[in-house]
């Protein structure tokens, strides 16, 4: 054995006994850095990965594994944290190193330990990996890990989520686009001022708008300087009255509803340099630093000369239109004071010479009657009936023609007594024949009293009038619910008519019998659709030969069944 | 036929015919008797108020009853209507508008005007006759009329 001490090398201890007294150090450090390490290696916001010196894993702390996602035992003594690194920036990192450091520096787990293994502190951005594939970009902070005698026994990255940061920086970048975009724009006029109102900022926007370079207003003008001054004075006597403090009509006009932090947004007219006007929009925001206080203000202006332009050319295609509604009424109504004097005249001149005609006639019947043959008698007879049918025509055609001019004033009608004064009043001409009428329950309706029973009335005399051949005519008067509406109905057992004639039936001068059976002028029918058009509803009939006809028709607009 | 005093019935009509028929209407009512006629506006104007060609003539002479034509040339019958009865001393005279016309018009304004009775005349003759003699009855014989000039 050797000698375990030797004299002549005084300053070396044995080896053993260094070793144990570096152990004894080390403890000392590690329970004392005990606390602090086992804080960092089991904070969830730091991922702690701990290597060997080749890089191999042998810590992976809680929040590397939360980080990443894997669990200490997937990496432990299996991977390097290269393994976990973005390769495209673990190449462009080795290449950076490489040139930097004049050395040639792999492209895996070198180029993340290279500085710190040469002493340099090392902090950079990475993006790491998770084992999902996602990725996350990382700042990783690297230190070599020594003995005691300084040897590199390994790494230690300390790494931290750096999306939340760049998510912010990305915000903030953007947001600054957003602002000089909007600053910058050539459409807005973009005025800041200080809290007094003196220009600070004047866009190129507003530079364009009202012709003045920044220079000429920055530190010189308040924007108020820029409006309309009659405007700027009324804006003030309005404001001072809506808040009942007096408003100078200055500066403070434009920006006191800002001030009280109300949104205000205005028109007014703006001045250019040159003198011209146009019409703008001002959107004013008051500048407040972080305590509120108001540091300035905003005026954000565009130009409302194209909205203005477009409202004017409404307002005067309005103007046309209402100018050619009045001269077409005024056409109209000519054309109605038209109709009417040629009504009158029909109503009066045409009338007249039938008169006489009718009225001779008689006179020579009645005067010369016993010397005329049987023949003349008749003839006259004759022109008599041609008169009388003439005039008959003129008064329905004038009945029809008024049916339009005459105001429909709707008012609740009690069908019942309706129907029944229509029949009374055409009591007489089947007195002297068997009628039996039925006359059914029939609902209030809505309506222009004379025009209904004029509907009433013709439909009534019209089934009268084709059951006069009947031995027993039976005329039925009731009411249907069709559609939701009520459809009141006439229905007699007289002659009727053959339904592929119908489409004629409600025409003017229509008719489906020949005069000589049944007398008529053909309107009478007309004018029941006409009158029931008016109130809204609609009329039809169902029939056939010999075995009867119904008219129905209703008054309201029926739902779509 | 054109009495100056005692007239019972003016008929102001223009056309002939009319006038004929009518005439042959009241003589078959036996109505005829004391019948004056006008043929135009101005002409039953100057009757009734006695002035003109009538100055001679009293209005409290009558008539006792004016059948009016509404058509009428110069001073249509609305016009005379107006007239007799915007005036004292003639408003209580009945008037009758015996007319063509079946213009609601007409007949609204009519009786704004105060017309005693609105009467269209049919184109046959019979109802015609009918109608001349019933209102002829009714105004001459049946109704009476206040004395003219006691109520100025």
């Amino acid at each position: 054995m050797k000698t375990p001490l030797l004299p002549n090398e005084p300053e070396r201890l044995p080896a053993g006994a260094v070793e144990i007294f570096t152990e004894a150090e080390s403890k000392e450090a590690v329970l004392k850095a005990g606390a602090l390490q086992s804080a960092i290696l089991n904070s969830a916001n730091f991922s702690s990965i701990a290597t060997d010196e080749k890089g191999v894993i042998q810590i992976f702390n809680v929040g590397a594994e939360r980080m990443l996602g894997y669990a200490a035992a997937d990496v432990l003594n299996q991977i390097t944290p290269a393994d976990i690194s973005d390769p495209q920036e673990l190449i462009a990192r080795a290449t950076t190193l490489s040139l930097e450091l004049a050395t040639t520096i792999l492209p895996g787990f070198e180029a993340l330990v290279f500085k710190a293994s040469r002493g340099i502190e090392d902090i950079y951005e990475l993006t790491y990996i998770r084992r999902d594939g996602s990725r996350f970009p990382a700042i990783v902070s690297v230190t070599a890990l020594r003995d005691a005698s300084d040897r590199i026994i390994g790494y230690l990255l300390i790494g931290t989520d750096n999306s939340a940061r760049k998510r912010a920086e990305e915000a903030l970048v953007k947001a600054g686009a957003l602002q000089n975009a909007i600053f910058n724009s050539a459409n807005f006029s973009c005025i800041a001022t200080d809290a007094k109102g003196v220009i600070q900022l004047f866009n190129v926007g507003a530079e364009r708008m009202l012709g003045y370079t920044t220079a000429e207003v920055v530190n010189q003008i308040t924007p108020a300087g820029l409006h309309d001054p009659q405007e700027v004075i009324a804006r003030a006597t309005a404001l001072s009255l809506e808040f009942a403090t007096p408003i100078a009509p200055g500066f403070e006009a434009l920006v006191f509803k800002a001030s009280r932090g109300i949104e205000d947004i205005y028109e007014l007219t703006k001045i250019r340099k040159d003198g011209s006007r146009f019409p703008a929009v001002v959107s004013v925001t008051a500048l407040r630093d972080v305590q509120g206080g108001i540091i300035g203000y905003l005026l954000i202006g565009t130009d409302n000369t194209a909205r203005r332009k477009a409202e004017e050319a409404v307002r005067q295609l309005y103007a046309e239109l209402e100018q050619r509604v009045i001269q077409r009424t005024a056409e109209l109504e000519a054309a109605n004071k038209e109709l009417e004097a040629f009504s009158y005249s029909v109503s009066h001149d045409l009338r007249t010479p039938l008169r006489a005609v009718d009225g001779y006639s008689q006179a020579v019947l009645q005067d010369y009657g016993p010397q005329l043959p049987e023949e003349g008698r008749r003839y006259l007879q004759t022109i008599r009936e041609g008169a009388q049918r003439m005039g008959a025509l003129i008064d329905d055609l004038l009945t029809f023609a008024r049916l339009n001019r005459q105001e429909l004033s709707k008012q609740a009608i009690d069908t019942n007594r309706l129907v029944r004064g229509a029949l009374d009043e055409l009591g007489s001409p089947w007195a002297d024949r068997q009628v039996e009428i039925r006359l059914g329950d029939l609902p209030a309706s809505s309506g222009g009293p004379a025009l209904l029973k004029q509907v009433w009335l013709n439909l009534l005399s019209n089934a009268l009038k084709y059951t006069r051949k009947r031995e027993k005519a039976l005329v039925e008067i009731g009411c249907i619910k069709t559609n939701g509406a009520s459809t009141y109905f006439v229905r007699d057992n007289g002659t009727g008519f053959d339904m592929r004639y119908a489409n004629k039936l409600f025409g003017v001068f229509q008719r489906l019998h020949r005069a000589e059976d049944y007398e008529g002028t053909g309107v009478g029918l007309a004018i029941v659709q006409r009158i029931v058009h008016r109130h809204g509803g609609r009329v039809w009939a169902e029939a056939a030969i010999d075995r009867g006809a119904t008219f129905y028709f209703t008054l309201e607009k029926e739902n779509p069944s | 036929m054109n009495e100056t005093h005692n007239v019972e019935l003016l008929l102001v009509e223009d056309n002939p015919e009319d006038l004929e028929l009518a005439m042959r209407a009241l003589r078959t009512a036996k109505l005829s008797n004391r019948i004056h006629v006008a043929r135009d506006g101005v002409e039953a104007l100057e009757y009734i108020f006695c002035e003109g060609a009538y100055s001679t003539r009293k209005i409290v002479d009558g008539p006792k009853v004016i059948l009016l034509d509404l058509k009428l040339p110069k001073i249509d019958g609305l016009e005379v209507l107006k007239r007799i009865k915007g005036d004292a001393r003639t408003k209580m005279i009945p008037v009758v508008v015996l007319t063509s016309s079946k213009e609601q018009n007409d007949v609204v304004e009519s009786y704004q005007l105060g017309v005693n009775s609105y009467i269209v005349k049919p184109v046959n003759f019979e109802q015609f006759t009918e109608a001349v003699r019933n209102l002829g009855l009714y105004w001459l014989l049946h109704n009476e009329p206040p004395k003219l000039g006691e109520y100025d």
